[in-house]
């Protein structure tokens, strides 16, 4: 039905691009006239997709048909593969041999059952299983069994940011495959024909609040429909891939950034890209340019030392606190700061400390009365110009100067995990 | 199963249920024993398990192994429940330890089958609706692919490769990062 359909629009398309476009009414109508043909063909597109599935008539549903006596298919050897040209696609050789009697129809499985199985699959098993046929390459691509894998690996380090930047390296790798047109003036329809093929993809991403919201119960019929050159790159599968390839940068924050070189980062967590290295499981990360310095690279990034952001704040933007008034001595906090003004901010932790004047009384502290805050970096030693800084409760922004940095916004640390994962870095020594 | 105790559960221990199978064998259980099949549970909530439960999709040789898991999963979780009240903490939790672990041999020697045994078991455990037998079997399938390449894979379910050559080399080069 597809290519029926594509067979029956494509002249028509063709006609409207060789119209010439000499007046601006023709032009406009032309442009129309395309609009029209792309919203029709995506309606009739859904329209078949939906036919199709309801119908049982994609491949999927044809291979789980008991079989007549299954000839066992050789894979084809690499070399005979790459010769086979894209016309004699549905032509695989096949050499007949005795059926295995022990062999057994795992794709007669209850629906239900197969489904077990399939969520039982390590990731490396789920990848080699969607290459044993059409049926198990469609079901296992589907969204909701890589979501598991995803969030149980990745979820811990992945926020908002970084599935906003997936989506942005989804749309780039989009443009680039839309790119190589004939050079003619590009009206309005023709980027909304640029666009078009991701309309459904944007429904599918943009509605997700959080990984849970997987969209189990569609199978990407599109994984099994798809044309041959375009791989459906907006699967919950694709991004696993690039994650463990180490294609995709993603953004998080690391702790102690430049651990080894570096002690002026102890108990700091800073903005950075971070790319995985499945042979060493580690990270490299890449931090943004401090001022007219170059960006810095870190290899060998833990596990350990990432979080994903836990503000939407950008690593440039002063983070508007919201915790003033409720900050109290003892309460743990993180704090932007950064060295100038080009540089980007990294968050840093400290607890909140007492008025010198309560310090001997602390059981009738007022200091929660005071329109200063007082932040204590307990890990520098007393007398040290980072151990302590003063905010104004009422109206604090960014207090500082070049030679002490810049202390910008707080956020309160609600969890006693958070807090944790921060004490974890403690430095073993006090630092001057 | 802890979860399968209740307890009017426990009131009608004695009630037994008769399953008639494909072959027209009849096996007498308990209702505790029974009712580990949802699909059971239900028809004995209708109030149609008089004059036997025949079950057409499951041979007797089957019923007889579900049978025989449910047996074993009953009295573990009323051996649970009975144990909860009479032992003192930390004997309660050496004693579930005991059952956990006797219940976990149990279920790895009765895996010990052939493939289309297996199979079979999987589909009277969907058919009956018993999760744990459905998941227990599951996963013997999921872990007989674990470690396999796509050949095997095909050669060990007997799996007709009916992928283009260009979807072939198309999904590998997708999934080559898990074969590295």
């Amino acid at each position: 039905m597809l290519p029926l359909l594509l067979i029956s629009t494509v002249p028509a398309f063709t006609l409207l691009l060789v119209a010439p476009a000499t007046k601006p009414c023709a032009k406009l109508a032309r442009e129309l006239g395309l609009l029209a043909l792309l919203l029709a063909t995506e309606l009739l597109r859904h329209a078949t997709a939906a036919g199709s599935r309801f119908l049982g008539r994609d491949r999927g549903a044809r291979t789980t048909m008991p079989a007549p006596p299954p000839p066992s298919w050789p894979k084809p050897p690499a070399a005979a593969l790459a010769a086979v040209t894209a016309g004699e696609a549905a032509e695989v050789t096949t050499t007949p041999a005795a059926a295995d009697a022990a062999a057994l129809p795992l794709l007669d499985l209850p629906e239900l059952a197969l489904d077990r199985v399939l969520e039982e699959l390590s990731p490396a098993s789920l990848a080699a299983m969607a290459c044993v046929c059409a049926a198990l390459r469609g079901r296992c691509s589907a969204d909701a069994l890589w979501e598991r894998h995803l969030r149980a690996k990745w979820g811990r380090v992945l926020g908002a940011a970084a599935r906003k930047e997936w989506e942005a390296e989804l749309g780039a790798r989009a443009a680039r495959a839309c790119a190589p047109r004939p050079a003619r003036r590009r009206g309005w329809a023709d980027s909304l024909a640029c666009a078009w093929p991701f309309s459904w993809i944007a429904g599918r991403w943009l509605n997700k609040g959080d990984f849970s919201a997987a969209v189990a119960a569609e199978p990407a019929p599109a994984t099994v429909n798809a044309p041959v050159t375009a791989p459906p790159a907006d699967t919950v599968a694709a991004w696993y891939r690039a994650l463990e390839c180490g294609e995709f940068w993603f953004p998080a924050q690391v702790y102690n950034r430049e651990q080894d070189g570096h002690v002026g980062f102890v108990l700091s967590c800073y903005d950075a890209h971070l790319r995985y290295d499945r042979r060493t499981d580690t990270f490299t990360a890449r931090y943004p340019p401090h001022g007219r310095k170059p960006a810095k690279e870190e290899d060998g990034v833990q596990w350990s030392r990432l979080r994903s952001p836990p503000v939407g704040t950008p690593a440039h933007d002063l983070h508007a606190s919201d915790c003033l008034e409720a900050l109290r001595p003892g309460d743990h906090f993180e704090i932007q700061w950064r060295k100038n003004k080009d540089f980007p901010y990294g968050w840093w932790y400290g607890v909140v400390g007492h008025q010198a004047s309560w310090n001997a009384h602390e059981h009738l502290c007022r200091c929660h009365e005071d329109d200063t805050i007082v932040l204590e970096f307990q890990h520098y030693a007393p007398g040290s110009r980072w151990r302590q800084t003063t905010v104004s409760r009422k109206d604090h922004r960014e207090t500082g100067d070049e030679t002490d940095g810049f202390y910008g916004g707080i956020r309160k640390l609600q969890t006693k995990d958070e807090i944790s994962t921060w004490r974890r870095f403690w430095p073993a020594d006090v630092l001057n | 199963m802890a979860s399968a105790g209740s307890g009017d559960e426990k009131a009608a221990a004695a009630a037994m249920i008769t399953l008639i199978s494909s072959d027209n064998e009849k096996f007498e259980v308990t209702e505790a024993t029974a009712t580990l099949s949802q699909t059971i549970r239900h028809m004995i909530e209708d109030g149609c398990t008089d004059g036997g439960v025949p079950l057409p999709n499951v041979t007797s040789k089957i019923l007889a192994r579900v049978i025989e898991y449910c047996k074993k999963h009953a009295t573990a979780a009323a051996g649970e429940e009975g144990s909860s009240s009479s032992f003192s903490d930390a004997a309660f939790l050496e004693v579930d330890r005991a059952f956990l672990e006797e219940l976990e041999e149990f279920d790895d020697a009765f895996l010990e089958v052939d493939r289309a045994t297996l199979f079979d078991l999987i589909l009277a455990a969907n058919y009956l609706d018993i999760k744990g037998l459905l998941n227990l079997t599951c996963q013997k399938v999921a872990d007989s692919v674990k470690g396999k390449t796509p050949e095997q894979i095909r050669e060990m379910y007997n799996i007709v490769n009916d992928l283009t050559p260009e979807e072939e080399a198309e999904i590998r080069r997708e999934t080559q990062w898990a074969f590295e």
